[in-house]
């Protein structure tokens, strides 16, 4: 497979929205989902010749997004307790306030997970691939979340 | 396809269509002008620049703080090692109800000082809640624009050790409470170092990044519990700038391997590189000994889970050997 800028060019037209939506949902950050898939598309971009050539380079560009994310909410929370005011959700908002309120309580791993699988459609295989995780470990995690987040509706029903 | 997973897909999607992922043009150099691929490389590169700016400094304040010790090397546990000190100072925030009244936001006040007895406590009403939501999102005053302080939490702010389950615990049957988030000091990360050690260029097996608000404390229980452990042949305490110097790659080769990500991505604070011993051959039992260790040391609960290190047990992860 000839790998190039044309390549790259359809790449990012066809996933950087979705990358973005789904580091958002995952990190509840919309903001910082944008600049954090932006670094890693210019990285994906630098390093084309190999990462184009990856199985899943959508899931290169998810895994380098979040890491580059993850340090930058680490750098952020050390200079200010007060940022983390924003980052309440408004269950209210959103027309499944239970599920909302359910998926926030997840933890962080469950939570991409699920967002991985049931809003970008990945397969296990892929996830496992992107996370760099044993399948086995996406199919645990996959079943945690979804009996933890049963538990939680059942819970929540009047 | 469960009736669980169809709500799901439905609700993501909505919340996902809610998401501004803005209208950036591509970097490809072909399918770009110059200064359409300027623009779109300005955004990462001031990050990357602040980013380099801040471990710059920070790195210069822990070397000045610590020129002592600044490349520790563990001898054996010494006498007199201080007595178990808070592992760090955590915080807490309670977040309270949009529509909560004084009368609520007393009680739950009043419940924080009395059974939590907090090392410092702040209130932030609805006005102090927009100001910073403001100051935050200063760069999209559109979004501001749409917002009022009356929709907005007020919160409590607390410094100490505090563990959400007892806040929570503590708060049951008090009305008016919205949420609570606790910070935890955490292990911020744990490394494979296998496939570096796989290259024969860097001794260590495991590289562990300490949270920056490690005390001197912390860092001595850790030397003697690292010093006790019968896995552990050697380890050094370094700044966490230094934790990847000679590390060849830290990324597997397929992902392009990135040496200056590495360091950047470090930040100002501790890391530990830990070399278990050759002759330990359970190493399930090596990491959750490791595992303990750093539990008991550092963290009380913020831990990578323990898929990721049994994630350096994984022959996958060394990758294909030295090239050539």
């Amino acid at each position: 497979m000839e790998i190039g800028g044309d390549d790259f060019e359809h790449f990012y037209r066809q996933h950087r929205i979705p990358l973005v939506r789904a580091v958002a949902l995952v990190l509840n950050d919309a903001d910082l989902a944008r600049d954090a898939v932006a670094e890693a598309m210019a990285r994906a971009f630098q390093a084309w010749a190999s990462v184009g050539g990856h199985g899943n380079p959508a899931g290169w560009v998810y895994v380098v997004a979040l890491n580059w994310a993850r340090n930058a909410v680490r750098k952020r929370s050390r200079e200010s307790a007060q940022e983390h005011g924003v980052a309440v959700i408004h269950t209210d908002r959103f027309s499944d306030p239970d599920l909302e309120r359910a998926l926030q309580a997840l933890s962080p791993k469950l939570l991409e997970v699920v967002v991985l699988r049931f809003y970008l459609d990945w397969s296990q295989r892929q996830i496992a691939a992107a996370l760099d995780v044993p399948e086995g470990s996406v199919k645990s995690r996959l079943h945690r979340a979804l009996d933890r987040l049963s538990r939680e509706l059942e819970g929540s029903e009047p | 396809v469960s009736e669980l997973e169809q709500r799901l897909r439905r609700h993501l999607q909505q919340k996902a269509s809610t998401v501004d992922a803005g209208t950036e043009s591509s970097p490809s150099p072909s399918a770009t002008s110059l200064d359409g691929s300027r623009r779109w490389w300005r955004r990462p590169l001031a990050v990357a620049v602040f980013i380099v700016l801040a471990v710059t400094l920070g790195t210069g304040v822990m070397a000045i703080r610590n020129s002592d010790d600044a490349s520790d090397v563990y001898t054996g546990p010494s006498e007199g090692d201080p007595a178990y000190a808070p592992a760090c100072r955590d915080r807490a925030i309670v977040f309270m109800q949009p529509d909560a009244d004084q009368i609520e936001i007393d009680v739950v006040g009043e419940r924080l000082l009395e059974h939590l007895q907090p090392e410092e406590i702040a209130y932030f009403d609805q006005q102090a809640a927009f100001s910073e939501f403001a100051e935050q999102l200063a760069d999209n005053p559109e979004l501001v624009s749409t917002v009022s302080p009356d929709i907005l939490p007020s919160s409590f702010r607390l410094q100490g050790r505090h563990r959400q389950g007892d806040i929570e615990g503590m708060l049951v049957g008090v009305t008016g409470v919205r949420h609570v988030q606790v910070t935890d000091c955490e292990v911020l990360r744990v490394e494979c170092a296998q496939l570096a050690q796989a290259w024969g260029a860097f001794p260590w097996d495991v590289l562990v990044s300490l949270g920056t608000e490690v005390t001197e404390g912390d860092l001595d229980r850790l030397r003697e519990r690292l010093g006790r452990s019968e896995v552990v042949v050697d380890f050094e305490i370094v700044e966490a700038a230094r934790l990847f110097d000679g590390h060849p790659t830290r990324l597997p080769e397929w992902a392009g391997g990135d040496v200056t990500w590495a360091v950047e991505d470090t930040g100002p604070g501790w890391g530990v590189r830990i070399s278990l011993r050759e002759s330990t051959n359970d190493s399930d039992a090596a990491w959750r000994e490791i595992r303990s260790v750093l539990l008991d040391s550092i963290s009380r609960g913020g831990f990578p889970a323990s898929e990721e290190l049994a994630q350096c047990n994984d022959p996958a992860w060394k990758g294909p050997g030295p090239p050539g």
